[in-house]
């Protein structure tokens, strides 16, 4: 299997330059997309070529919240077969957010911020599995 | 409009007829003036002497009907007719008498008088001058009357003063009693306002109460949720902090410079130690904030699963946690009762100088809930400082001392109190801690109460 493509979602700036770091140097990711905001992601979605594999979705979000996300990327038309699976980020990890979590098959994982290593390779395990 | 002679007469002889709602008025006053038409028909009767051979029973009828009367009373609940009544039938009896034969202690009705007097102190709420009327009445058969009687028998004053006797007796009843309901009564409207100012007050208080609690939940639960926004959002730039400052380290090690390797050590430890402490403050914020699913968990399972994550510190530590006999399975959830086990079983080693820390788990049954107790070998605690414990943010040791933020107990004690238990300890210094956790019984599951081997 090629190295999956991935966005990432985070409307911090420095924890978009940390997790860019993080996943570089894990050197596991065939191309990785940075956005500060969910409707630049969705855009990016409706226009790319280059479809993700997995999408890493912080949760509090201004405007469009990770939730506010899930949601169109469930009512969106269908660029390929295969959804993207989806790994919530969140500061802290809640029973709410993950009880809420159920509700959405995309969703794959929620974790607790910050990405480490071993975070990702967990990730990707789940991915390939 | 103003009252006839007739009903004021009638009124009158109702005790405490201004107390009876007017549209009651008109009943009781019907059966006064049947009460009278009985004795007054007694009294014609008697006197034109067509009763004259069955004075006895004739005495009986009529203290038959007073009594149904009285028991028809006692269904409306008025006791006052009761007694009007009774002294309406006991008069026309002492006059049917006094104008008959004049002979009132020869007859059985003698025994009649009293026992009424006694039945009526029974069911009545004038209990006392019944009684003393009652016994006035047996003084006077038993005692005075035989004696005047047997010294001028067949005399006209014998029967004179025999009966005059009895009506002094009768109507000095009758003041007296007067007297004693009215203030009875009195006291008891008294009593009654006193109970009703009284009731509102407690209605009043009782409203404002509720109003307060309600206020007091809600400024509670916007303290909860503002301290979970607030630690929330704070955990964003801390883990900024902590996440650069990861990757600084090992590039500010090369320049092998003690003050800088300093420097940086405060900023690390210190975002880390704020990361604890938010992560509490998230922790119990959220007890309060968010409904807890509730799921069967077996306790030994549990401490197993915190041993596991905790394994490299036992390790390090050189620690053991043990179970004495089984755990039950209980209803709780998964997450809180988790933080809980974890919380007791870190603290037990964490407070430990002994060479090989110890913390012993063990389950007992009590009346009706069960003790789980987590028992260590550890530094122990001064008496004094026991209660403070359970207090967020009281720590007996610095930062220095023991790592720790404070709210570790006062979270534990949160989750026991949220599913209705209850937590205390005992401590010694040097000797060590013992944490008991008090649940109700009904948390266990039944098969789990069977199977787990619980010393009782």
């Amino acid at each position: 299997m090629s190295k999956p493509k991935v966005y990432l979602i985070d409307d911090d700036g420095p924890t978009n330059v940390y997790h860019d770091i993080i996943i570089r140097q894990s050197g596991e990711f065939d191309s990785y997309q940075i956005f500060s905001s969910a409707t630049e992601a969705l855009q990016s979605l409706s226009s790319t070529l280059t479809y993700p594999d997995l999408i890493f979705l912080d949760i509090n979000m201004p405007i469009m919240s990770g939730w506010d996300f899930l949601e169109e990327l469930q009512n969106r038309e269908k660029h390929q077969d295969v959804d993207p699976a989806v790994v919530l980020l969140t500061t802290s990890l809640s029973s709410r957010d993950l009880d809420k979590s159920e509700n959405y098959k995309e969703i794959m994982q929620v974790l607790e911020k910050p990405l480490t290593p071993s975070k990702i390779s967990l990730v990707l395990e789940r991915l390939c599995n | 409009m103003k009252d006839s002679y007739i009903t004021r007469f009638l009124d009158s002889l109702i005790v405490n007829e201004s107390d009876i709602p007017v549209e009651e008025r008109f009943k009781l006053r019907s059966l006064v003036l049947l009460c009278l038409a009985i004795n007054g028909l007694a009294f014609v009767l008697v006197s034109v002497q067509v009763l004259g051979h069955y004075k006895d029973e004739s005495v009986f009828a009529m203290l038959s009907l007073g009594l149904i009367g009285q028991l028809l009373l006692k269904f409306s609940r008025n006791y006052d007719l009761t007694v009007v009544l009774f002294i309406l039938s006991g008069t026309g009896i002492m006059l049917y008498n006094v104008t008959t034969t004049g002979d009132i202690y020869s007859y059985n009705h003698k025994w009649f008088v009293p026992i009424m007097l006694l039945v009526n102190a029974t069911f009545s709420r004038w209990t006392l001058p019944y009684l003393l009327f009652a016994i006035a009445v047996q003084c006077y058969f038993w005692m005075v009357s035989p004696k005047w009687h047997a010294e001028s028998i067949g005399t006209a004053t014998d029967h004179l003063v025999d009966n005059i006797a009895l009506l002094v007796l009768v109507f000095c009843f009758l003041w007296i009693y007067r007297k004693y309901a009215d203030m009875q009564w009195d006291r008891i409207k008294g009593q009654r306002q006193t109970l009703e100012s009284q009731k509102l007050a407690l209605i009043e208080s009782n409203d404002l109460l509720q109003r307060r609690t309600e206020e007091l939940q809600e400024s509670n639960q916007e303290l909860e949720r503002f301290a979970y926004i607030a630690s929330h959002d704070l955990k964003t730039p801390l883990n900024n902090i902590i996440s650069f400052s990861t990757l600084l380290e090992p590039q500010l090690k090369k320049l092998k410079n003690p003050e800088i390797d300093l420097y940086f050590g405060f900023i690390r430890d210190g975002s880390h130690r704020m990361n604890h402490l938010i992560k509490d403050v998230l922790e119990y914020s959220r007890l309060s904030a968010e409904v807890e699913s509730v799921e069967a968990l077996d306790l030994n399972a549990t401490v197993a699963e915190i041993n596991d994550s905790i394994s490299q510190y036992l390790h390090d530590r050189k620690a053991v946690v043990e179970i004495q006999g089984k755990l039950p399975t209980i209803f709780a959830n998964r997450t809180r009762i988790y933080l809980l086990f974890k919380n007791l079983i870190e603290n037990g080693i964490k407070y430990n100088q002994s060479e090989r820390p110890e913390v012993v788990i063990s389950c007992q049954e009590l009346n009706s809930q069960f003790e789980l107790c987590f028992e260590d070998n550890g530094i122990g605690m001064e008496q004094e400082y026991l209660d403070r414990i359970f207090t967020m943010f009281t720590r007996l040791h610095t930062n220095e001392e023991y790592d720790g933020t404070g709210l570790g107990l006062s979270l534990s004690r949160k989750i026991v109190e949220n599913i209705g238990g209850s937590i205390s300890v005992k401590s010694e210094p040097g000797k060590g801690s013992k944490f008991c956790i008090f649940l109700p019984l009904t948390l266990i599951e039944e098969d789990s109460e069977k199977q787990a081997s619980l010393p009782v």
